[in-house]
């Protein structure tokens, strides 16, 4: 049975880009009714979540337990009764790749709204506080240019590393280019990559931590409509940092996390042999002192035409 | 944690499955003794399975080994991972971004057939690359490759 309408991945964020009041949430502080807008193109399908704040110089989100939020649907009608503690919904924030899923999903039109309520109950600011809102938009079928499998076909485990070398505190690269070999197709299914870290320099300790990324399709459409962090889209095994758990507060290194549970994509991304994914990538370490290279590794399969 | 994106079909008779866990190190295979030097590699080391019944791979479980990076090939020197680029770094995978699990279930291949075929007595091909700048002990290297074995006729013993 072919599904009603055409999906494709989708991630939304809602941080200090999209509401100035997010860049340094005060301690104590309430926004109520904050807004966020959808996209025009298509309706948007929400299937999980993920929320998360700048790393401090401890790699840790020393804050982020104090959050709590109640957000609506489409109709301005709330999914909570009250503000909830992120802690008690979201496992590991659903940073490391691995998002918070929503079931039932909750599908917005176009252009339609979220409204969400947001406390910080902690004694510091919270600084850019940002929620990741993954899903699927929905477009009638042919709307989006999409490839996919040829009629008959043999698949084989791959994943392609691909790196980005000396990315400086605060670089920014456009349209940077994936491409796929010419043997076979690709269908990209998962993805990892270098988690937050610190580093040992010369001038002391240098932080890897705020690096993200938009990635594009072979149009240039984006799959997201701003830079995802590497650490909300993918994620990676040894996970260096931690996250905050209760007032005092304990720090609790993310289990089941790494490849045997990617960041997934979905729907999967097909690409034709030759073809091309771009991305853009940046990095916002403002107080680090060292370059640092980035490997990203985008796991699924080969396709090969019989 | 066994998340495959798509669930293997259960084998329809005369074909009887049976799960099989293969593990290598430097006990039971010579090519992973000793030391790999900075910026060296080692090539085609052969990780022999049984030859009662084809080899279905499915997952593995490499940990994180001082730095190491690897890339796997099926018997057919297919690689399961990039190669043949001008950067070596891109050539093998991290452990951390591919097969580790920081001492927990494993790591499932993404596939949509039945796992990556090895034909009875067969042998995947392990490439080990040191990226670092200092020599590292293969001691620490260690496979585990996780799938089914495929039996025809008869429930194997």
């Amino acid at each position: 049975m072919t599904a009603p309408f055409q999906q494709r991945h989708h991630d939304y964020v809602l941080g200090p880009n999209q509401d100035p009041r997010l860049a340094s949430v005060a301690a104590g502080a309430e926004i109520t009714g904050l807004k966020f807008r959808f996209d025009t193109d298509a309706p948007f399908e929400l299937r999980s979540r993920a929320v998360r704040m700048a790393y401090t110089d401890t790699l840790d989100q020393n804050g982020l337990q104090y959050v709590s939020t109640r957000w609506t649907g489409p109709a301005q009608d709330y999914r909570q009764q009250g503000l909830v503690p992120e802690t008690l919904q979201l496992v590991n924030f659903g940073q490391v790749g691995n998002p918070k899923p929503l079931f039932r999903p909750v599908r917005y039109p176009a252009n339609g709204v979220l409204q969400i309520d947001i406390l910080n109950s902690g004694p510091a600011a919270i600084t850019n506080l940002t929620f990741f809102w993954r899903g699927v938009k929905l477009f009638p079928w042919g709307a989006v240019p999409a490839y996919s499998y040829p009629p008959g076909f043999a698949s084989l485990s791959f994943a392609y590393p691909i790196q980005q070398l000396a990315l400086t505190p605060t670089d920014f690269r456009q349209n940077q280019i994936f491409q796929v070999k010419a043997d076979a197709d690709f269908v990209l299914r998962a993805g990892q990559a270098t988690a937050p870290h610190l580093t040992e320099v010369e001038r002391g300790t240098s932080i890897f931590a705020e690096c993200s990324i938009v990635l594009k399709d072979w149009n240039g459409k984006p799959y997201s409509n701003d830079f995802v962090p590497l650490d909300i889209l993918f994620g990676s095994a040894a996970w260096p940092s931690t996250f905050p758990l209760g007032a005092t507060p304990a720090f609790i290194a993310p289990f089941g996390v790494g490849p045997a549970a990617p960041g997934l994509l979905y729907p999967e991304i097909y690409v034709p042999r030759n073809h091309q994914l771009w991305y853009d990538i940046q990095r916002a370490d403002t107080t680090a002192t060292a370059s640092e290279d980035v490997t990203i590794n985008l796991i699924g399969s080969k396709v090969f035409a019989r | 944690m066994y998340r495959p994106q798509y669930v293997y079909n259960v084998a329809e008779a005369p074909c009887v499955e049976q799960t099989c866990l293969y593990s290598f190190d430097g006990t039971n295979t010579p090519a992973l003794v000793g030391t790999l030097g900075a910026g060296l590699s080692l090539s085609r080391i052969p990780l022999l399975v049984d030859t009662d019944a084809p080899f279905f791979l499915r997952a593995l479980r490499i940990p994180d080994a001082g730095g190491l990076q690897v890339r796997l090939e099926d018997a057919k020197d297919n690689p399961l991972s990039d190669s043949g680029n001008a950067n070596a770094v891109t050539n093998y995978e991290f452990p951390a971004l591919y097969s580790e699990t920081d001492g927990a279930g494993l790591v499932p291949l993404d596939s949509d057939e039945w796992g990556v075929y090895l034909p009875a007595g067969g042998a995947h091909l392990l490439y080990v690359y040191n990226p670092t700048p200092a020599p590292v002990d293969l001691a620490v290297v260690f496979v585990t490759l996780a799938g089914v074995k495929r039996y025809l006729g008869g429930v194997c013993s």
